[in-house]
């Protein structure tokens, strides 16, 4: 095969692999989840319904279990009752004021920072807008 | 230890025995692209595998989600609408490539012995084609969806003796119902692919095994060799046709994109309801028939088409030189043709 | 007809350069979204999915589900059981699908996330539309317009009339026993007397007040609407205050239509000259932003007058005389007519210079005072009279001097001072000031006399004479005078020496 016959050779397969390429690429953009970012505020309680140092479960859009703590007058922080050492979910044990992890003896105080066990990091918190009587959290959507 | 060496000993492959099986030399007359109608409905095999591949990371079979999974492909997922429009339009060209090669099979009466046995599988794997396009068609449970189901495990379930059967277990049940998705989805995903592989092995083998039938077209008598390479020649005719067909589909699919009807709803039956365009001169049939009639009609058809190189056989020795069979075949198209026109003009 | 290899390749060649240039459209296709419009469903909890996965494919709960999806609500993931969902104690909950729910949403329930909205409507005057329960407007609608005797006791007047704007009291549907009613399908019934009813002062079973489905149309709710003129044209229209038509024949309604488009009635926050300046609507005036002021739903923040009674009188008069009788200290945010005022010029400021809406109110407050020293108080003045010396009989509306007087401050008298304060001068004059003087020389004055008459006919000569007195004092006055042909022989002069200059220019 001389030059000229490679040189044909490119010139007719080079575009068609291109093609294919193109066509592949759109493939695995397609079967790649989409990912959304929204953020929406939404109304949880009302704060005469969360006495000081008690807690109330709660569920974000998308079913995830969440907890609110109330530390103080006004302070109340929203988690995640995903433990951040392997995902299982946390316990709160009112006597001990702490969050407790079955699987491997991991520990949270009321704020979510790590006291004891494997867990690396606090647990993830939602951020909360206290409005008159109104608890609001902001629920970040990442899915589609 | 080189890596050619540990990976030849590893898997070893016989060179020559795999160069014999793949080199075999083709016959001229498959230089006409008219030949090329075989390998088409394959290769659009291939695109509706690997797009229905996709649509499956998506597509839900639950009679509640169905829809709406499919209204995420087609109208949310980055470029999903045109893997579903490409996955739709080449079923379409798949059957029509189909009846073509199976009309240009007919009238070069390729099915003659000892080829009858590969013509009985051929009619088979047409109709696991036309079976995966009512399957499919019903998976995305709109309106259309449905009827078709029900309409369609009717018409089954008309067939003498054991009619009953079929439809219950096509059906799931005695209704269309949550048991129908689940398994229309089964036979379209795996059933069915396992059957089409099976009998395209087997049809591919009995082409090769038989060797392609050797026609002489005028010019050809000059040429010195009877056969011409299969690489490069036939490839690049292969390549040729891939690159017409995945223009077409792409071009197509821009134009004409697949929408959503209705949701599918038991309660209502759509006042113009229709089945897919291959199944028109069937529907029509029913339509003018009586449901014996209407139901018998199409498997005496399809009787006749699957016996037919014996059928030819006997018509060639009643009436020699006749040539019968081709004009039963030429009467067969008209009638077909005739009624599809029909039903799509008709009401 | 063998294709050469040079050929085939040459073929694939164009043929891969045509795919790829039809691949860039199918990308260029994704890019622009050409695909048909599509809502995907809004991301709402599992509780909300339950009830849209039924009432999204029967009867009637299809259409709002769909409005409901094209709401604000469903963007933030406000679902059915946000607003829905009732405590067990409330007098309207029933159980459904899990569930306890109530049909009617109200102020009390839009309080969870609209607290200071629902907060300032509750202390608002249309908070208060359902407590027209005393006045004489219930009395004829009650009883000399209708007849509580449909449908065990429902007066149509008042149920399709007065309460349909003004709000009813809603009632649960009772059997004889006193029980509840509940539908074949366990909804549980409300008294149709008193409901379908979205009234602005509806008095609700959970103890709220008012209705802000009024305004904020469900189940869309949609800003846009609730900021249309024709929205407050439901209720404020009509012979005695058609506030909708003034502002029709308006300059600022006349702009409002003209440039509707550009009124941006969409966006939040919407505030009068920065993301609109084209025309105000009632909203822009009465509630919404102004670059000073943020939004108020307490419709009385921005009014000086009140136009509604017999005698006009500053906003603030009755509560001030409240506060007077009780000896006690105004309260903190107590809000007199002059900040009333302050906060309403705010906003004319917005597209007015500062003298024009000073020389406004001159001309508007001048239309009140005249209604007031003319008509309003001289009549209240004789119809107490005549009441206090029995020349009227005790039973309300069978005199015709009480309907003429009913048409005098009901109607006339609003329509003058309302047209005066939103500058429809149609309104004002020949549906206001002209229909004024019509009445009250015509029939009312001439009517009086009958009475007077009559009265001395039989006996109540006490009466006729203190009756006759004040008429002739106010028709003395300087005012009516020109009735007796009192009228100043100077003026009298100058008019038709004007006149004649009129007719000349004119030559009519």
């Amino acid at each position: 095969m001389d030059r000229r016959d490679a040189l044909k050779n490119m010139l007719a397969f080079i575009p068609l692999g291109a093609a294919f390429t193109g066509i592949t690429a759109m493939g695995m953009r397609f079967v790649t989840p989409k990912k959304r970012d929204l953020e929406r505020r939404i109304f949880t309680l009302h704060l005469d319904e969360l006495p000081i140092n008690s807690t109330r479960k709660f569920q974000d859009l998308r079913g995830k279990d969440l907890v609110l703590v109330r530390t103080g007058e006004n302070e109340i922080k929203a988690m995640s009752t995903v433990c951040t050492h392997l995902g299982c979910t946390v316990y709160w044990e009112q006597d001990r004021q702490e969050f407790y992890c079955p699987c491997h003896q991991g520990r949270f105080d009321k704020n979510g920072e790590v006291v004891a066990g494997p867990p690396p990091t606090p647990l993830e918190t939602y951020k909360v807008e206290i409005e008159g009587n109104n608890i609001f959290i902001y629920f970040q959507d990442k899915e589609a | 230890m080189g890596f050619s060496k540990w990976f030849n000993d590893s898997f070893p492959v016989d060179q020559e025995a795999m160069i014999k099986l793949t080199a075999e030399p083709i016959p001229n007359h498959l230089k006409r692209w008219w030949w090329a109608l075989g390998g088409t409905p394959m290769y659009m095999f291939v695109v509706q595998v690997i797009t229905g591949i996709m649509l499956i990371f998506y597509y839900v079979p639950d009679t509640e989600k169905a829809y709406e999974s499919i209204a995420y492909i087609t109208y949310e997922a980055d470029f999903g609408w045109l893997i579903r429009s490409i996955h739709r339009w080449s079923s379409n060209i798949m059957i029509a490539s189909l009846i073509l090669h199976m009309m240009r099979v007919f009238f070069t009466k390729s099915y003659k012995a000892p080829r009858d046995l590969n013509w009985m599988f051929g009619v088979i794997l047409f109709l696991l084609t036309l079976m995966f396009g009512f399957t499919g068609y019903s998976l995305v449970y709109e309106q259309m969806s449905y009827w078709a189901m029900k309409v369609g495990t009717g018409i089954a379930g008309a067939t003498p003796f054991i009619g009953g059967w079929i439809a219950d277990f096509m059906r799931g049940g005695s209704e269309i119902g949550q048991n129908s998705l689940t398994r229309f989805y089964m036979f379209h995903i795996v059933l069915l692919p396992l059957c089409i592989t099976l009998a395209v092995g087997v049809h591919l083998y009995l082409i090769r095994a038989h060797g392609v039938t050797e026609l002489k077209f005028k010019g050809d008598e000059k040429l010195e060799k009877k056969t011409f390479p299969l690489f490069p020649d036939h490839v690049m005719t292969e390549l040729v046709m891939v690159s017409i067909i995945m223009v077409t589909l792409v071009v197509l699919s821009i134009l004409f994109p697949v929408q959503l009807g209705d949701p599918a709803n038991p309660n209502v039956t759509p006042l113009h309801i229709k089945p897919e365009w291959y199944f028109y001169a069937v529907f029509r049939w029913l339509k003018v028939t009586n449901l014996m009639v209407g139901v018998l009609g199409p498997m005496v058809f399809l009787a006749i088409l699957f016996f037919w190189p014996f059928i030819d056989k006997k018509f060639d020795k009643w009436f020699p030189e006749k040539e019968v069979g081709f004009w039963i075949g030429i009467i067969g198209m008209i009638t077909i043709c005739v009624f599809t026109v029909w039903e799509i003009f008709g009401h | 007809m063998a294709t050469s290899l040079n050929t085939k390749r040459t073929i694939i060649g164009v043929l891969s350069l045509v795919f790829i240039v039809v691949l860039l459209m199918a990308l260029w296709k994704e890019v622009q979204h050409a695909m048909p419009d599509y809502k995907p469903d809004p991301i709402v909890d599992e509780d909300t999915r339950h009830c849209v996965g039924c009432h999204s494919e029967k009867g009637a709960g299809r259409v709002i589900v769909e409005q409901w999806k094209n709401s604000k609500h469903a963007e933030v993931g406000v679902g059915c059981l946000e607003c829905h969902k009732a405590d067990k104690s409330d007098l309207d909950a029933f159980e459904h699908e899990g569930q306890i729910i109530a049909t009617i949403v109200t102020p009390g329930d839009c309080a969870a996330c609209h607290e200071k909205e629902a907060e300032q409507f509750t202390t608002s005057h249309h908070a208060d539309a359902g407590m027209i329960m005393g006045s004489l407007d219930n009395v004829l609608a009650e009883v000399i317009e209708g007849h509580a005797g449909y449908n065990n006791g429902s007066n149509p007047a008042a149920a399709s009339g007065c309460w349909q704007c003004h709000g009813s009291r809603v009632q649960v549907l009772k059997d004889e026993n006193g029980e509840t009613r509940f539908t074949d399908n366990g909804i549980l019934m409300l008294d149709p007397k008193t409901w379908p009813n979205t009234g602005m002062g509806r008095i609700n079973l959970d103890g709220s007040k008012g209705s802000c489905t009024a305004c904020h149309n469900r189940h869309n709710f949609s800003i846009a609407q609730a900021r249309q003129p024709e929205n407050c044209g439901k209720c404020h229209m009509g012979p005695d205050h058609p506030q909708l038509e003034i502002y029709n024949e308006s300059k600022h309604g006349i702009n409002f239509y003209a440039h509707k488009e550009d009124m941006n009635l969409g966006a939040q926050p919407w505030v009068v000259g920065v993301d609109y300046n084209a025309a105000p609507t009632c909203a822009t005036c009465h509630m919404s932003a102004t670059p000073d002021q943020a939004v108020t739903h307490d419709v009385g923040d921005r009014i000086s007058w009140t136009l509604r009674p017999k005698v006009s009188e500053k906003i603030d008069a009755a509560e001030l005389a409240k506060y007077e009788a009780k000896g006690e200290p105004l309260p903190d945010d107590f809000l007199t007519w002059e900040q009333r005022r302050k906060n309403m010029t705010d906003v004319c400021l917005q597209c007015h210079t500062k003298s024009y809406v000073k020389s406004f109110y001159n001309q508007y407050d001048n239309q009140v005072n005249m209604y007031n020293d003319k008509y309003g108080i001289p009549a209240l003045g004789i119809m107490k009279l005549l009441k206090k010396n029995n020349m009227l009989t005790p039973i309300p509306f069978d005199d015709q001097l009480e309907w003429d007087y009913f048409y005098l401050w009901h109607h006339e008298g609003r329509r003058a001072r309302m047209g005066a304060s939103m500058m429809g001068p149609d309104y004002t004059q020949w549906h206001g000031n002209f229909d004024l003087a019509e009445n009250w020389y015509t029939k009312m004055v001439p009517e009086i006399k009958e009475l007077i008459e009559e009265a001395r006919k039989h006996g109540n000569v006490k009466g006729a004479n203190e009756v006759e007195a004040e008429l002739d004092r106010i028709l003395n006055s300087e005012m009516h005078k020109w009735y007796l042909g009192k009228s100043d022989p100077e003026e009298v002069k100058k008019r038709k020496a004007a006149s004649k200059q009129f007719r000349q220019r004119y030559s009519d």
